[in-house]
Protein backbone atom coordinates (compact mmCIF):
# COMPACT_ATOMS: atom_id res chain seq x y z
CA UNK A 1 0.00 0.00 0.00
CA UNK A 2 1.18 3.52 -0.79
CA UNK A 3 -0.25 6.87 0.28
CA UNK A 4 0.44 10.57 0.03
CA UNK A 5 -1.02 13.75 1.47
CA UNK A 6 -2.26 15.95 -1.36
CA UNK A 7 -3.33 19.05 0.55
CA UNK A 8 -6.58 20.19 2.08
CA UNK A 9 -6.43 17.39 4.63
CA UNK A 10 -6.81 14.74 1.92
CA UNK A 11 -4.68 11.65 1.42
CA UNK A 12 -4.63 9.40 -1.61
CA UNK A 13 -4.22 5.74 -0.75
CA UNK A 14 -3.42 3.03 -3.29
CA UNK A 15 -3.17 -0.72 -3.52
CA UNK A 16 -2.32 -2.70 -6.63
CA UNK A 17 -5.99 -2.67 -7.63
CA UNK A 18 -7.61 0.42 -6.10
CA UNK A 19 -7.11 4.10 -5.41
CA UNK A 20 -8.97 5.94 -2.66
CA UNK A 21 -9.36 9.56 -1.64
CA UNK A 22 -9.25 9.57 2.15
CA UNK A 23 -9.80 12.44 4.57
CA UNK A 24 -8.24 11.38 7.88
CA UNK A 25 -10.35 12.86 10.64
CA UNK A 26 -9.31 10.78 13.60
CA UNK A 27 -6.00 11.67 15.25
CA UNK A 28 -5.16 7.98 15.40
CA UNK A 29 -5.65 7.51 11.67
CA UNK A 30 -2.50 5.86 10.32
CA UNK A 31 -2.65 7.95 7.16
CA UNK A 32 -1.69 11.06 9.11
CA UNK A 33 1.84 9.71 9.04
CA UNK A 34 4.25 9.81 6.09
CA UNK A 35 4.45 6.84 3.78
CA UNK A 36 7.38 4.53 4.38
CA UNK A 37 8.81 1.61 2.47
CA UNK A 38 9.45 0.86 -1.17
CA UNK A 39 7.08 1.32 -4.06
CA UNK A 40 6.06 -1.11 -6.73
CA UNK A 41 4.96 -0.19 -10.26
CA UNK A 42 1.44 -1.46 -9.51
CA UNK A 43 0.87 0.55 -6.33
CA UNK A 44 2.84 3.60 -7.44
CA UNK A 45 0.84 3.75 -10.65
CA UNK A 46 -2.41 3.65 -8.67
CA UNK A 47 -1.09 6.27 -6.26
CA UNK A 48 -0.29 8.72 -9.05
CA UNK A 49 -3.60 7.94 -10.76
CA UNK A 50 -5.48 8.71 -7.56
CA UNK A 51 -3.59 11.97 -7.12
CA UNK A 52 -4.30 13.00 -10.72
CA UNK A 53 -7.97 12.07 -10.36
CA UNK A 54 -8.25 14.07 -7.14
CA UNK A 55 -6.65 17.06 -8.86
CA UNK A 56 -8.96 16.84 -11.85
CA UNK A 57 -12.01 16.75 -9.62
CA UNK A 58 -10.82 19.56 -7.35
CA UNK A 59 -9.79 21.77 -10.27
CA UNK A 60 -13.16 21.39 -11.94
CA UNK A 61 -15.14 22.61 -8.92
CA UNK A 62 -17.08 25.75 -9.81
CA UNK A 63 -16.03 25.55 -13.44
CA UNK A 64 -18.06 25.47 -16.59
CA UNK A 65 -17.63 22.95 -19.40
CA UNK A 66 -16.17 24.27 -22.64
CA UNK A 67 -18.46 24.77 -25.62
CA UNK A 68 -18.85 21.86 -28.06
CA UNK A 69 -15.87 21.13 -30.26
CA UNK A 70 -15.75 22.73 -33.70
CA UNK A 71 -12.93 23.10 -36.22
CA UNK A 72 -12.29 26.61 -34.86
CA UNK A 73 -12.14 25.30 -31.31
CA UNK A 74 -9.84 22.50 -32.41
CA UNK A 75 -7.48 25.16 -33.77
CA UNK A 76 -7.61 26.81 -30.33
CA UNK A 77 -6.68 23.51 -28.70
CA UNK A 78 -3.84 23.17 -31.18
CA UNK A 79 -2.55 26.57 -30.06
CA UNK A 80 -2.53 25.12 -26.56
CA UNK A 81 -0.75 22.00 -27.82
CA UNK A 82 1.87 24.21 -29.41
CA UNK A 83 2.61 26.04 -26.16
CA UNK A 84 2.82 22.80 -24.16
CA UNK A 85 5.03 20.98 -26.64
CA UNK A 86 7.23 23.93 -27.62
CA UNK A 87 8.42 24.51 -24.06
CA UNK A 88 9.22 20.89 -23.32
CA UNK A 89 12.67 19.97 -24.72
CA UNK A 90 14.59 22.93 -23.29
CA UNK A 91 13.02 22.58 -19.86
CA UNK A 92 13.77 18.86 -19.81
CA UNK A 93 17.40 19.53 -20.74
CA UNK A 94 17.61 21.93 -17.81
CA UNK A 95 15.94 19.34 -15.60
CA UNK A 96 18.49 16.73 -16.65
CA UNK A 97 21.33 19.11 -15.86
CA UNK A 98 19.96 19.75 -12.38
CA UNK A 99 19.33 16.08 -11.63
CA UNK A 100 22.87 15.33 -12.76
CA UNK A 101 24.27 18.10 -10.56
CA UNK A 102 22.31 16.66 -7.62
CA UNK A 103 23.93 13.25 -8.12
CA UNK A 104 20.79 11.59 -9.48
CA UNK A 105 21.98 9.96 -12.72
CA UNK A 106 18.89 7.77 -13.24
CA UNK A 107 16.61 10.81 -13.05
CA UNK A 108 18.96 12.78 -15.31
CA UNK A 109 18.89 9.95 -17.85
CA UNK A 110 15.10 9.91 -17.75
CA UNK A 111 14.93 13.65 -18.46
CA UNK A 112 17.55 13.45 -21.22
CA UNK A 113 15.72 10.64 -22.98
CA UNK A 114 12.42 12.40 -22.64
CA UNK A 115 13.86 15.63 -24.04
CA UNK A 116 14.88 13.68 -27.13
CA UNK A 117 11.52 11.89 -27.36
CA UNK A 118 9.56 15.12 -27.20
CA UNK A 119 11.67 17.20 -29.57
CA UNK A 120 9.81 18.63 -32.57
CA UNK A 121 6.35 17.75 -31.29
CA UNK A 122 5.56 21.47 -31.55
CA UNK A 123 5.99 21.10 -35.30
CA UNK A 124 3.11 18.62 -35.32
CA UNK A 125 0.86 21.30 -33.85
CA UNK A 126 2.13 23.85 -36.38
CA UNK A 127 1.49 21.45 -39.29
CA UNK A 128 -2.02 20.75 -38.03
CA UNK A 129 -2.72 24.47 -37.67
CA UNK A 130 -1.32 25.08 -41.15
CA UNK A 131 -3.61 22.44 -42.58
CA UNK A 132 -6.57 24.17 -40.96
CA UNK A 133 -5.54 27.43 -42.64
CA UNK A 134 -3.66 29.24 -39.90
CA UNK A 135 -0.21 30.79 -40.15
CA UNK A 136 2.31 30.00 -37.43
CA UNK A 137 1.84 33.46 -35.92
CA UNK A 138 -1.42 32.22 -34.42
CA UNK A 139 0.69 30.58 -31.72
CA UNK A 140 1.44 34.05 -30.34
CA UNK A 141 -2.05 33.91 -28.82
CA UNK A 142 -2.21 33.21 -25.11
CA UNK A 143 -4.00 29.93 -24.37
CA UNK A 144 -4.67 30.33 -20.64
CA UNK A 145 -4.62 26.66 -19.61
CA UNK A 146 -1.44 25.98 -21.58
CA UNK A 147 0.21 29.11 -20.18
CA UNK A 148 -0.63 28.08 -16.61
CA UNK A 149 0.74 24.60 -17.24
CA UNK A 150 3.97 25.82 -18.81
CA UNK A 151 4.49 28.35 -16.02
CA UNK A 152 4.18 25.51 -13.48
CA UNK A 153 6.51 23.29 -15.52
CA UNK A 154 9.10 26.07 -15.78
CA UNK A 155 8.96 26.78 -12.04
CA UNK A 156 9.49 23.08 -11.31
CA UNK A 157 12.37 22.81 -13.77
CA UNK A 158 14.13 25.99 -12.74
CA UNK A 159 13.16 26.38 -9.07
CA UNK A 160 15.31 25.81 -6.03
CA UNK A 161 14.05 22.34 -5.16
CA UNK A 162 15.10 19.09 -6.82
CA UNK A 163 12.92 19.12 -9.96
CA UNK A 164 10.77 16.13 -9.00
CA UNK A 165 7.81 18.26 -10.07
CA UNK A 166 8.93 17.81 -13.66
CA UNK A 167 8.45 14.07 -13.33
CA UNK A 168 4.98 14.74 -11.93
CA UNK A 169 4.21 17.16 -14.74
CA UNK A 170 5.35 14.74 -17.44
CA UNK A 171 3.49 11.84 -15.93
CA UNK A 172 0.28 13.80 -15.43
CA UNK A 173 0.04 15.10 -18.98
CA UNK A 174 1.06 11.77 -20.47
CA UNK A 175 -1.39 9.87 -18.26
CA UNK A 176 -4.17 12.27 -19.24
CA UNK A 177 -3.28 11.73 -22.88
CA UNK A 178 -4.14 8.06 -22.39
CA UNK A 179 -7.74 9.06 -21.70
CA UNK A 180 -7.89 10.08 -25.36
CA UNK A 181 -8.74 6.83 -27.11
CA UNK A 182 -9.62 6.07 -30.72
CA UNK A 183 -13.17 7.33 -30.12
CA UNK A 184 -11.82 10.67 -28.90
CA UNK A 185 -9.65 10.96 -32.00
CA UNK A 186 -12.67 10.14 -34.16
CA UNK A 187 -14.70 12.82 -32.36
CA UNK A 188 -12.12 15.41 -33.36
CA UNK A 189 -11.92 14.08 -36.90
CA UNK A 190 -15.71 14.41 -37.15
CA UNK A 191 -15.62 18.21 -36.78
CA UNK A 192 -12.80 18.66 -39.30
CA UNK A 193 -13.19 18.81 -43.07
CA UNK A 194 -13.31 15.37 -44.72
CA UNK A 195 -9.82 13.96 -45.19
CA UNK A 196 -8.19 16.48 -42.87
CA UNK A 197 -4.99 15.25 -41.22
CA UNK A 198 -4.97 17.96 -38.56
CA UNK A 199 -4.92 15.34 -35.81
CA UNK A 200 -1.22 14.44 -35.98
CA UNK A 201 -0.41 16.15 -32.68
CA UNK A 202 -3.45 14.55 -31.06
CA UNK A 203 -2.55 11.05 -32.25
CA UNK A 204 0.94 11.27 -30.75
CA UNK A 205 -0.52 12.50 -27.45
CA UNK A 206 -3.20 9.87 -27.08
CA UNK A 207 -3.75 6.25 -26.20
CA UNK A 208 -2.87 5.32 -29.78
CA UNK A 209 0.45 7.18 -29.68
CA UNK A 210 3.79 6.99 -27.92
CA UNK A 211 2.47 8.20 -24.56
CA UNK A 212 1.37 4.65 -23.71
CA UNK A 213 4.92 3.43 -23.18
CA UNK A 214 5.96 6.75 -21.64
CA UNK A 215 3.42 6.36 -18.84
CA UNK A 216 4.63 2.90 -17.87
CA UNK A 217 8.24 4.14 -18.05
CA UNK A 218 7.41 7.03 -15.72
CA UNK A 219 5.74 4.72 -13.21
CA UNK A 220 8.64 2.30 -13.20
CA UNK A 221 11.00 5.20 -12.49
CA UNK A 222 8.91 6.72 -9.70
CA UNK A 223 8.43 3.32 -8.05
CA UNK A 224 12.18 3.12 -7.46
CA UNK A 225 12.30 6.41 -5.53
CA UNK A 226 12.24 6.81 -1.74
CA UNK A 227 8.82 7.11 -0.14
CA UNK A 228 9.12 10.84 0.55
CA UNK A 229 9.93 11.53 -3.09
CA UNK A 230 7.07 9.36 -4.33
CA UNK A 231 4.74 11.26 -2.01
CA UNK A 232 6.09 14.61 -3.24
CA UNK A 233 5.51 13.54 -6.85
CA UNK A 234 1.95 12.46 -6.04
CA UNK A 235 1.25 15.86 -4.47
CA UNK A 236 2.69 17.57 -7.55
CA UNK A 237 0.55 15.38 -9.84
CA UNK A 238 -2.52 16.57 -7.98
CA UNK A 239 -1.49 20.20 -8.49
CA UNK A 240 -0.77 19.78 -12.20
CA UNK A 241 -4.06 17.97 -12.78
CA UNK A 242 -5.88 20.72 -10.90
CA UNK A 243 -4.39 23.36 -13.18
CA UNK A 244 -5.34 21.36 -16.24
CA UNK A 245 -8.97 20.82 -15.32
CA UNK A 246 -9.94 24.28 -14.11
CA UNK A 247 -11.87 26.77 -16.16
CA UNK A 248 -9.70 29.81 -16.97
CA UNK A 249 -10.53 32.91 -14.94
CA UNK A 250 -11.67 34.69 -18.09
CA UNK A 251 -14.04 31.83 -18.95
CA UNK A 252 -14.31 30.03 -22.27
CA UNK A 253 -14.17 31.94 -25.53
CA UNK A 254 -16.97 31.15 -27.97
CA UNK A 255 -16.32 30.43 -31.64
CA UNK A 256 -17.00 34.03 -32.71
CA UNK A 257 -14.46 35.34 -30.21
CA UNK A 258 -11.93 32.73 -31.30
CA UNK A 259 -12.46 33.55 -34.98
CA UNK A 260 -11.87 37.23 -34.22
CA UNK A 261 -8.66 36.36 -32.37
CA UNK A 262 -7.49 34.15 -35.23
CA UNK A 263 -8.29 36.63 -38.03
CA UNK A 264 -4.76 38.09 -38.47
CA UNK A 265 -3.36 34.61 -39.08
CA UNK A 266 -6.26 33.07 -40.97
CA UNK A 267 -5.60 32.38 -44.64
CA UNK A 268 -8.56 33.07 -46.87
CA UNK A 269 -8.32 29.69 -48.56
CA UNK A 270 -8.49 27.80 -45.27
CA UNK A 271 -12.26 27.90 -45.10
CA UNK A 272 -12.69 25.23 -42.43
CA UNK A 273 -14.44 26.93 -39.56
CA UNK A 274 -16.83 24.70 -37.72
CA UNK B 1 -2.16 27.26 2.40
CA UNK B 2 -3.33 23.74 3.16
CA UNK B 3 -1.19 22.21 0.40
CA UNK B 4 1.96 23.62 1.95
CA UNK B 5 1.05 22.48 5.45
CA UNK B 6 0.87 18.88 4.36
CA UNK B 7 3.74 18.76 1.90
CA UNK B 8 5.69 16.42 4.17
CA UNK B 9 2.76 14.04 4.31
CA UNK B 10 1.52 14.68 7.83
CA UNK B 11 -1.29 16.86 9.09
CA UNK B 12 0.47 17.42 12.39
CA UNK B 13 -2.02 19.94 13.69
CA UNK B 14 -4.65 17.24 14.33
CA UNK B 15 -2.19 15.04 16.19
CA UNK B 16 -0.79 17.97 18.19
CA UNK B 17 -4.24 19.11 19.30
CA UNK B 18 -5.25 15.59 20.29
CA UNK B 19 -2.04 15.22 22.29
CA UNK B 20 -2.91 18.40 24.20
CA UNK B 21 -6.33 16.95 25.02
CA UNK B 22 -4.80 13.63 26.14
CA UNK B 23 -2.36 15.49 28.36
CA UNK B 24 -5.12 17.61 29.89
CA UNK B 25 -7.25 14.51 30.57
CA UNK B 26 -4.32 12.76 32.27
CA UNK B 27 -3.61 15.83 34.39
CA UNK B 28 -7.19 16.69 35.36
CA UNK B 29 -10.02 14.35 36.29
CA UNK B 30 -12.50 17.17 35.85
CA UNK B 31 -11.27 17.79 32.31
CA UNK B 32 -11.47 14.07 31.60
CA UNK B 33 -15.08 13.99 32.83
CA UNK B 34 -15.89 16.97 30.63
CA UNK B 35 -14.30 15.22 27.65
CA UNK B 36 -16.27 12.03 28.24
CA UNK B 37 -19.54 13.93 28.86
CA UNK B 38 -19.26 16.40 25.98
CA UNK B 39 -16.61 15.23 23.51
CA UNK B 40 -17.80 17.40 20.63
CA UNK B 41 -17.70 20.54 22.74
CA UNK B 42 -14.23 19.80 24.11
CA UNK B 43 -12.83 18.93 20.69
CA UNK B 44 -14.31 22.07 19.17
CA UNK B 45 -12.92 24.19 22.00
CA UNK B 46 -9.50 22.75 21.20
CA UNK B 47 -9.86 23.62 17.52
CA UNK B 48 -10.61 20.06 16.43
CA UNK B 49 -14.01 20.29 14.82
CA UNK B 50 -14.95 16.62 14.30
CA UNK B 51 -17.41 17.52 11.58
CA UNK B 52 -20.02 15.11 12.93
CA UNK B 53 -22.56 15.29 15.74
CA UNK B 54 -21.73 11.93 17.26
CA UNK B 55 -18.29 11.43 18.80
CA UNK B 56 -17.38 8.69 21.26
CA UNK B 57 -14.30 8.71 23.48
CA UNK B 58 -13.09 5.31 24.67
CA UNK B 59 -10.49 5.05 27.40
CA UNK B 60 -7.95 2.25 27.14
CA UNK B 61 -7.33 0.23 30.28
CA UNK B 62 -4.81 -2.36 31.35
CA UNK B 63 -6.95 -5.07 29.78
CA UNK B 64 -8.68 -3.30 26.88
CA UNK B 65 -7.26 -1.60 23.79
CA UNK B 66 -9.35 0.36 21.28
CA UNK B 67 -8.44 0.56 17.62
CA UNK B 68 -10.23 2.80 15.13
CA UNK B 69 -11.03 1.52 11.66
CA UNK B 70 -11.27 4.55 9.38
CA UNK B 71 -14.40 4.78 7.26
CA UNK B 72 -13.86 3.32 3.80
CA UNK B 73 -13.17 6.21 1.42
CA UNK B 74 -14.47 6.57 -2.09
CA UNK B 75 -12.57 5.16 -5.06
CA UNK B 76 -10.85 7.59 -7.41
CA UNK B 77 -9.59 6.95 -10.91
CA UNK B 78 -8.34 9.04 -13.81
CA UNK B 79 -10.60 7.41 -16.36
CA UNK B 80 -13.69 8.57 -14.47
CA UNK B 81 -12.36 11.92 -13.23
CA UNK B 82 -11.15 13.19 -16.59
CA UNK B 83 -14.74 13.46 -17.71
CA UNK B 84 -15.16 16.34 -15.28
CA UNK B 85 -12.61 18.51 -17.11
CA UNK B 86 -13.65 22.15 -17.21
CA UNK B 87 -10.77 23.40 -19.33
CA UNK B 88 -10.59 23.79 -23.08
CA UNK B 89 -7.26 22.09 -23.62
CA UNK B 90 -5.74 18.79 -24.62
CA UNK B 91 -2.91 17.16 -22.69
CA UNK B 92 0.34 17.43 -24.58
CA UNK B 93 3.98 17.33 -23.62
Amino acid sequence: MEWAAIGGGAVVVATEARGWLHHPANPMDPFHFPMKGPGTPATTGRLLDAAIAAGLTAGAVGGTPPPPLTATRWAWRLVGYYHLTHSTPALLVETARRFDAAGRPALAAWATEKAADETAHDRLALRDLDELGYDAGVTSLRHPTAVAMVDWFRAAAEGDALPLGVIAYAHTVERLALTLDAAAVDAVRAVLPPGSRAIRCLRVHSAIGSDVSHVSDNIRLVATLPAAERAAIALACRRVAGLFSRTPDEGHLDDAALAALFRPWRRSHGGQDG
Amino acid sequence: MADEETTEGVDKSVIDKWMQIVRAAWESDSFKKMLLDNPVGVLQAAGMDPGVANVQIHEDTATTRHFVLPAKPGDVGVDEAHQSLMSDANPGF
